[in-house]
């Protein structure tokens, strides 16, 4: 069942398109990611579901009401913000209710309602605390109870682990996936990074200047790009001219035999130790480059064949 | 640091220092030296050491009263200043989107003309031939001129609102384009409306400028003799810089002109000591303004 459904989106700032044309439909319960560069339209999908800029022309359609003409304080929805944008003159606790305080929520209810938000979110003990005394990661879980204790439908996510680091970032991603499991919210996640989005993600929806380059699972993503952008943004690849057409291959496709392997033939270029594997990159007879991965090392120079798996090479437009 | 810069880093210091010290920091001690001199009958002061002058500023009701009086047209300055300025302040970070500069600098370019000259303009505003009783004159308001608009505690109050309304314009404008926008977008996303959001998010972030502007305005008011001179009439709107300086001038009485200056400076310095408190309490966006001061 689809609860939010854009309608030809767009948004323009004078001659620049940010949002071109957009149609997406987000299911309900599921974990959708919105993956592209700086540019793409990303952070502009969100700031328009989300009601803090208006599109230029399209709806946003949820329950059978347009958002689009609302204003935020009037939409079912909730933000995790970028940078977290806790209220640094409120207690955190002040902070987690404030929603419901707006929304005039009997205060010992309220009182219950924070105790469980920030029990789920393992910070029961730090209520009295302000913003600046808590940690990066405290922080932005703080800002997730904020959002969470509204129970809202949709939960918009901007980039929010972007300012951490990668240790805790890896933590936190399975945190987040698995309490979305387990609120059963929607989650719309906007970010830059590929291998996030691989990891958390129900689906994932590439833009591209403006425009939905794909939408599908992680696997569908990752094994059958539908664009040599698709195909170079998500995960390692090789792309090569093979006859009229353009493929991709992923690294852990490419298999490197002896010369008489049979297979096209090149010289091992560069080798990198990458911790669980190494990293070759062939020279091929024509002048192209290809990467594969190897359990064991092989020396510069030597003169190899390289072979993949025809099902494993995808052709991809430009 | 190399060796051969530190004359120069010692010299740029020294230059500045020396210079505070000779213009500001020396009359003030000759000041608080002076207050405590025994002013002669000759009209010529001793150099014993008295409280005298501390008791007959507290014991005659003039000084004490003049003070209040100073404080009461300061505090309605203040106010004034501020219900113009918040709006303005609020409607130059948030509202308005081009020409952002060139309103500004229309509220700021009124700093550049002379204090003297934007007195007088009241002057012609509010007299018997001004523009004022010119309007009510011709509309048949009123029959012939209202004198009371001038030389009225509400002219010093207009005009002083007038001068120092950009000062408390500045620091809350500083403050409030300091509030991350996120703030208050993440107040709408949480179902604050306009007027919520500003009464919980935007009014309690933006305190340490109101406080700074307020201030200004307050101790700026408080201080001033020209205003009071030249609209307040000859006594009805004396301020206590009126009396100190004719305490100076004409009565000579230097030791007691500086009892009260010393009182003043010591008002002032306790008032400017409690705002700076409390605005570095209030102080949660990090914002600069108490550079101004």
């Amino acid at each position: 069942m689809s609860l939010l459904e854009l309608r030809g989106l767009s948004r323009r700032f004078g001659d620049f398109v940010a949002l071109d044309n957009v149609d997406l439909s987000v299911q309900a319960g599921e974990f959708l990611t919105v993956l592209g560069a700086s540019g793409s339209g990303k952070t502009t999908t969100l700031r328009l579901i989300a009601g803090f800029d208006r599109p230029t022309s399209g709806s946003i359609w949820m329950d059978g009401t347009d958002l689009a003409p609302l204003p935020p304080f009037r939409r079912p929805v909730n933000t995790v913000f970028q940078h977290y944008a806790l209220f640094p003159h409120m207690s955190v606790r002040d902070n987690v209710g404030y929603g419901l305080r707006m929304q005039k929520v009997a205060p010992v209810d309220i009182t219950r309602r924070v105790d469980e938000a920030l029990a789920m979110v393992r910070l029961g003990e730090l209520g009295a605390r302000a913003p600046k005394q808590l940690s990066g990661g405290q922080q932005q879980r703080v800002a997730l109870a904020r959002a969470l204790v509204n129970r809202p439908r949709l939960l918009l996510l901007d980039e929010p682990l972007g300012a951490l680091d990668l240790k805790l970032r890896r933590e936190m991603q399975l945190e987040l996936k698995q309490l979305q499991t387990l609120v059963g919210i929607t989650f719309i996640y906007v970010t830059h990074d590929q291998e996030e989005a691989l990891t958390m993600s129900d689906r994932i929806v590439l833009m591209r200047a403006g425009r939905i380059e794909q939408i599908g699972s992680p696997r569908e993503m990752y094994d059958s790009p539908r664009s040599r952008y698709v195909a170079d943004f998500i995960g390692d690849t090789n792309l090569l001219r093979l006859g009229g057409d353009e493929v991709s291959v992923r690294p852990e496709h490419v298999r490197l035999a002896g010369a008489e392997g049979g297979g096209m033939p090149g010289v091992v270029d560069a080798v990198t130790f990458v911790g669980s594997t190494y990293r070759v990159r062939v020279a091929l007879a024509d002048g192209q480059k290809i990467m594969g991965l190897q359990g064991a090392p092989i020396e510069v120079g030597r003169a190899v064949s390289v072979n993949w798996d025809a099902n494993r090479a995808v052709v991809v437009r430009d | 640091m190399t060796d051969r810069r530190r004359p120069w880093l010692i010299l740029g210091t020294a230059i500045p220092l020396v210079w505070v010290a000779v213009t500001l920091l020396l009359p003030y001690a000759l000041l608080l030296v002076q207050s405590f001199w025994h002013q002669g009958a000759n009209g010529r002061p001793s150099h014993d050491l008295t409280l005298a002058n501390y008791a007959r500023l507290f014991g005659t009701s003039l000084y004490p009263s003049t003070i209040l009086y100073s404080a009461g047209v300061a505090l309605r300055v203040t106010v004034a200043s501020l219900l113009l300025s918040y709006p303005l302040a609020y409607l130059l970070a948030f509202k308005v989107q081009r020409h952002k500069q060139l309103l500004y600098m229309a509220v700021i370019i009124p700093l550049w003309v002379s204090y003297l000259v934007r007195a007088y303009a009241w002057k012609i505003i509010l007299g018997q031939q001004g523009v004022v009783n010119g309007v009510l004159l011709s509309l048949g308001i009123v029959h012939a001129p209202v004198a009371f608009f001038l030389y009225s505690t509400a002219a010093v109050v207009i005009a002083l609102t007038h001068i120092y309304t950009p000062f408390t314009l500045m620091p809350i404008y500083a403050v409030l384009e300091s509030i991350p926008p996120s703030l208050r977008e993440a107040s709408h996303d949480l179902y604050g409306n306009r007027w919520r959001t500003f009464v919980h998010v935007t009014l309690p972030l933006s305190l340490p400028g109101v406080l700074a502007g307020c201030t200004f305005a307050f101790v700026l008011s408080m201080g001033d003799f020209l205003a009071p001179q030249l609209l307040g009439g000859n006594d009805s709107a004396l301020m206590v810089s009126n009396l100190v300086w004719s305490l100076f001038g004409v009565s000579s009485d230097w030791p007691l002109g500086a009892a009260v200056s010393v009182v003043m400076l010591a008002l002032t310095l306790t008032l400017l000591w409690l705002a700076g408190r409390a605005e570095s309490r209030w102080n949660y966006t990090g914002s600069s303004v108490r550079k101004y001061r």
